[in-house]
C-alpha cells in the first residue's frame, strides 16, 4: 500500500481498539444472556469493521485473524454453531490477539505471525465437535439458501446474508419485539462524532484560559470608569464575561468522556479472575454514563484495577465458604460511578468477608502507630491506606486483603482525589473515591500575604477566623501552634515559608485546611476572594517550586501560586 | 409467552431443564412420561416439547408419534435429549417425527439455542 495512507492508521488503530472493546463487552453481554440477535448482529460489525479497514491497509494477520472471527460468528447467527462459554472463551482470546497484533502496529514492530495461525486452530476447534451433540432433522428447520459461498456474500452484502430465519420473518419478529436492553449497545462511538487528538483540545483549553485573563483584565482597566459615559463598553465587557464564561464551560466539557470507557475493562479482569481463582464472582457496573475529565480516567485505570482485583481475590470468599456462612455462592461486586455536587464519587463494593477490625488495631499498635483501641471506625479503616500496613503479610492473613492499598492512595492523592474505605466483618466492604471533575480548574480562595497573592483549593478549606497574636504560640519542639476546636493544630506561616518581602497587609486570618487527614493553619494577611482559576503547570512554564502545586494568572494579570497544601505540611513537618 | 412442555422421569433432570428454561424466558411445564406429557397436552397448549428418550409407561419415540396423531401437534417441535447419539437412534428419531436431538446431560445454552430457533 502506498506509503501516503499511513497518516490514516493511527485512526485505524483508535477504531480497531473500540472494535476489540465492543467485541469483548458483547462477548460478556451474551455469556450473562443477554439477547442473542442483536448482541451477535454487533459483534459482527465490529469484527467486520476492523477486517475491512485491515484489508484496505494492507495488515494481513490482522485481516485474517477477524476473517476467522467473522465465520465463527457467522455460523453463531446463522444458527450453525451455538454459543457457549466455551464459544466466549475463544472469543475473548481472539480479541485478545487482535489487540496484541494492534498493539504491534501501532509500536511499528513486527506482528507475531503465530497470532493468527493459534486463533484459527482454536476457532476451528469450537466450530467442529458441535454437530456431535445435538442436530436438526433438516425438514424440522426453515430452508438456509446456500448457494453463494458465505464469505463472497459477506464481502458483498453484509446486510442480507443468509439467516436461519427469513430476513422478512426476522424483521418483523424484530419490531414486534422490542430488543431486549439487556445488551448493552455502543450508541456514543457510532455516529456523528469525530476524533480529536487530546493535545488540541489541550491547546483549546490554553486559549480560553487566556482569554479569561484578558477578560479579567478588561473588567480591571474599567473599574472607576463612569458607567453612564462608558455604558456601550460596560454593556460589551459584560457580553465578553458571559460567553467567554460559556466558551470555557463548552470547551471543558469537551475533555469530559464517560467513565463507562474505564469502566468497561473490567467485566472482564473479574470474570478472568475470578475463573482462575475458582470463585463465582458477578461484577455490577452502575454510572457508567458519569462524564469526567479524560486524562483523570486515564490515571484512573491504576488504582481501580488493583481495589477490583483486590476484592475478587481477598474480598469475596470461595463459593462453598460463602455458602457455609448463608451467602450465595456467587460473590457480588459493584463498580459505582455518580456525580455529587462537583465531584465524581467512584465506589467499589464487595460483599465478601471484610476486615477485622481488631486484628487490623492489633497490627497497627504493634507497627507502633498511634491510634486508640477505641477509635471511631473511619480512623480504624483508614489504617488499610498506611504503607507499613497495608504490605504487611500478616494483614493479608488476617484481614484479608491485599498489598498496595498505600500505592493507591497515593495515585488517588495525586489527582486531588481522597479515597476512605468502610467494612464490616463478614458483610463486606465499601471503597470510595471523590475525584475532582476535572484538573484544569480549581475552585479556590486567593488570599493576601504581604504584596502576593496565593491560592489555596477550596475542596481542602475548613475554615477561616481572624486571629491575632494572642491565639497562637510557641510549643518547644512542635513549632507554632494554634488552639482550634479542642485541638492545637501547627501553624504555618506563609510570609515566612516563602520568605515574602515587605510588611502584614491585614490583621491576619488563619485557614485552617485539612488534608490527608491532618489539619493546620496558614497564616495570612487577609482573604481576598473565591473563583475559579485555570491551572497553569510550573513544571511546564517555569520549574517545579516546593510547597507550590501550580501557578495561575489573577484578573489583574498578576500570577499568583496555587498551593500545595500536602508538600506545605511535610515542610512544616521537617 | 411460548409454552416448553419438558418430559423426563427424573425429577433432577427435570428441575434442571425447568431453571434453564425458565431463565431463557418461557413458560414451563413438565411431565414424568409420556402419558403424563399426553395428557398435559391435551389439558393447555405447549409450543414446543423436549422429550427424555428413555421412560417408562411411554418413551420418547413413542410419545413423538402419539403427537403426530394429533392434529394440532402435528408440527409442534419436539427435541429429543439422549445419552446416545448412535445412528440408530438418530433414524428412530427422525422416522417417528422428531425436530432433533440433543445430547444428554445437555449444555444449557445449547439447549436455549435450539429451543429458540424451533419454538
Amino acid at each position: 500500500m502506498p506509503a501516503d495512507f499511513s497518516r490514516f492508521h493511527q485512526g485505524f488503530y483508535d477504531e480497531a481498539d473500540e472494535h476489540i472493546a465492543t467485541i469483548v463487552e458483547l462477548t460478556l453481554a451474551l455469556e450473562q444472556g443477554a439477547g442473542a440477535d442483536d448482541a451477535l448482529d454487533a459483534l459482527f460489525r465490529a469484527a467486520h469493521s476492523i477486517k475491512g479497514g485491515a484489508a484496505a491497509f494492507d495488515f494481513h494477520a490482522l485481516a485474517r485473524t477477524t476473517h476467522e472471527l467473522e465465520s465463527l460468528l457467522d455460523k453463531l447467527r446463522n444458527g450453525t454453531a451455538t454459543f457457549t462459554s466455551d464459544t466466549a472463551a475463544a472469543i475473548l482470546e481472539t480479541a485478545d490477539v487482535l489487540t496484541s497484533i494492534v498493539h504491534s502496529l501501532r509500536a511499528g514492530v513486527e506482528v507475531d505471525a503465530n497470532l493468527a495461525a493459534t486463533v484459527a486452530s482454536r476457532i476451528a476447534e469450537i466450530e467442529a465437535p458441535k454437530s456431535e451433540l445435538f442436530e436438526l432433522f433438516e425438514d424440522a428447520e426453515p430452508s438456509v439458501q446456500t448457494d453463494v459461498p458465505a464469505e463472497v456474500q459477506s464481502e458483498l452484502q453484509p446486510e442480507v446474508r443468509p439467516q436461519a430465519q427469513p430476513e422478512v420473518q426476522r424483521q418483523v419478529k424484530r419490531e414486534a419485539q422490542p430488543a431486549p436492553k439487556a445488551v448493552p449497545e455502543p450508541a456514543a462511538r457510532e455516529g456523528t462524532s469525530i476524533r480529536v487528538d487530546l493535545r488540541k483540545i489541550d491547546q483549546l483549553i490554553n486559549v480560553v484560559g487566556e482569554l479569561v485573563i484578558a477578560h479579567s483584565m478588561l473588567v480591571e482597566s474599567a473599574t472607576g470608569l463612569d458607567e453612564l459615559e462608558h455604558a456601550r463598553l460596560m454593556e460589551a465587557i459584560e457580553k465578553v464575561q458571559r460567553h467567554t464564561r460559556d466558551l470555557r464551560e463548552q470547551v471543558m466539557g469537551v475533555r469530559m468522556v464517560p467513565i463507562a470507557s474505564l469502566f468497561e475493562r473490567y467485566p472482564r479482569m473479574v470474570r478472568d479472575l475470578s475463573r482462575r481463582l475458582g470463585k463465582e464472582v458477578r461484577l455490577d457496573v452502575r454510572g457508567g454514563e458519569t462524564e469526567l475529565d479524560k486524562s483523570l480516567i486515564e490515571s484512573l485505570a491504576d488504582p481501580l484495577t488493583h481495589l477490583i482485583r483486590n476484592a475478587v481475590d481477598h474480598g469475596i470468599e470461595s463459593a462453598e465458604a460463602r455458602e457455609a456462612s448463608g451467602k450465595a455462592r456467587e460473590g457480588r461486586i459493584g463498580l459505582r460511578a455518580a456525580s455529587e455536587s462537583g465531584q465524581i464519587v467512584i465506589q467499589i463494593q464487595d460483599d465478601g468477608a471484610g476486615f477485622d477490625r481488631d486484628a487490623l488495631l492489633r497490627r497497627a499498635q504493634s507497627l507502633g502507630i498511634a491510634i486508640a483501641s477505641d477509635a471511631p471506625d473511619s480512623e480504624v479503616w483508614q489504617l488499610i491506606f498506611e504503607a507499613g500496613l497495608s504490605t504487611a503479610n500478616a494483614v493479608t492473613d488476617v484481614s484479608g486483603r491485599g498489598v498496595g492499598m498505600d500505592v493507591v492512595r497515593q495515585n488517588v492523592v495525586a489527582l486531588q482525589g481522597s479515597i476512605e474505605l468502610q467494612s464490616e466483618r463478614g458483610a463486606g466492604t465499601i471503597v470510595t473515591i471523590r475525584m475532582p471533575l476535572t484538573l484544569a480548574i480549581l475552585d479556590g480562595l486567593s488570599v493576601r500575604v504581604r504584596d502576593e497573592s496565593y491560592i489555596i483549593p477550596l475542596t481542602s478549606i475548613v475554615e477561616s477566623i481572624p486571629v491575632d497574636a494572642a491565639d497562637h504560640k510557641v510549643i518547644p519542639g512542635l513549632g507554632t501552634a494554634m488552639h482550634f476546636r479542642g485541638n492545637w493544630v501547627p501553624v504555618i506561616e506563609l510570609a515566612r515559608s516563602f520568605s515574602v518581602p515587605g510588611t502584614s497587609q491585614g490583621d491576619g486570618v488563619a485557614v485552617v485546611f485539612e488534608t490527608d487527614g491532618k489539619r493546620a493553619a496558614l497564616l495570612v494577611d487577609s482573604l481576598e476572594a473565591q473563583h475559579q482559576v485555570v491551572i497553569k503547570s510550573l513544571e511546564q512554564n517555569f520549574r517545579p517550586v516546593r510547597g507550590l502545586a501550580a501557578a495561575t494568572v489573577l484578573g489583574t494579570g498578576h500570577v499568583a501560586f496555587i498551593l500545595d497544601l500536602k508538600a506545605l505540611l511535610r515542610m512544616e513537618a521537617a | 409467552m411460548k409454552t416448553i412442555l419438558a418430559v423426563d422421569d427424573s425429577p433432577s433432570m427435570r428441575d434442571m431443564l425447568e431453571f434453564t428454561i425458565r431463565s431463557a424466558g418461557f413458560e414451563f411445564v413438565s411431565a414424568c412420561d409420556g402419558m403424563d406429557a399426553l395428557d398435559k397436552m391435551k389439558q393447555s397448549p405447549v409450543d414446543l416439547v423436549v422429550s427424555d428418550l428413555n421412560m417408562p409407561k411411554l418413551d420418547g419415540i413413542g410419545l413423538v408419534k402419539s403427537i403426530r396423531e394429533i392434529d394440532k401437534y402435528r408440527k409442534t417441535p419436539v427435541l429429543l435429549l439422549t445419552t446416545e447419539t448412535g445412528a440408530q437412534m438418530k433414524d428412530a428419531a427422525r422416522a417417528a417425527g422428531a425436530s432433533g436431538w440433543l445430547v444428554k446431560p445437555f449444555d444449557p445454552p445449547t439447549l436455549v439455542s435450539l429451543i429458540q430457533r424451533l419454538a
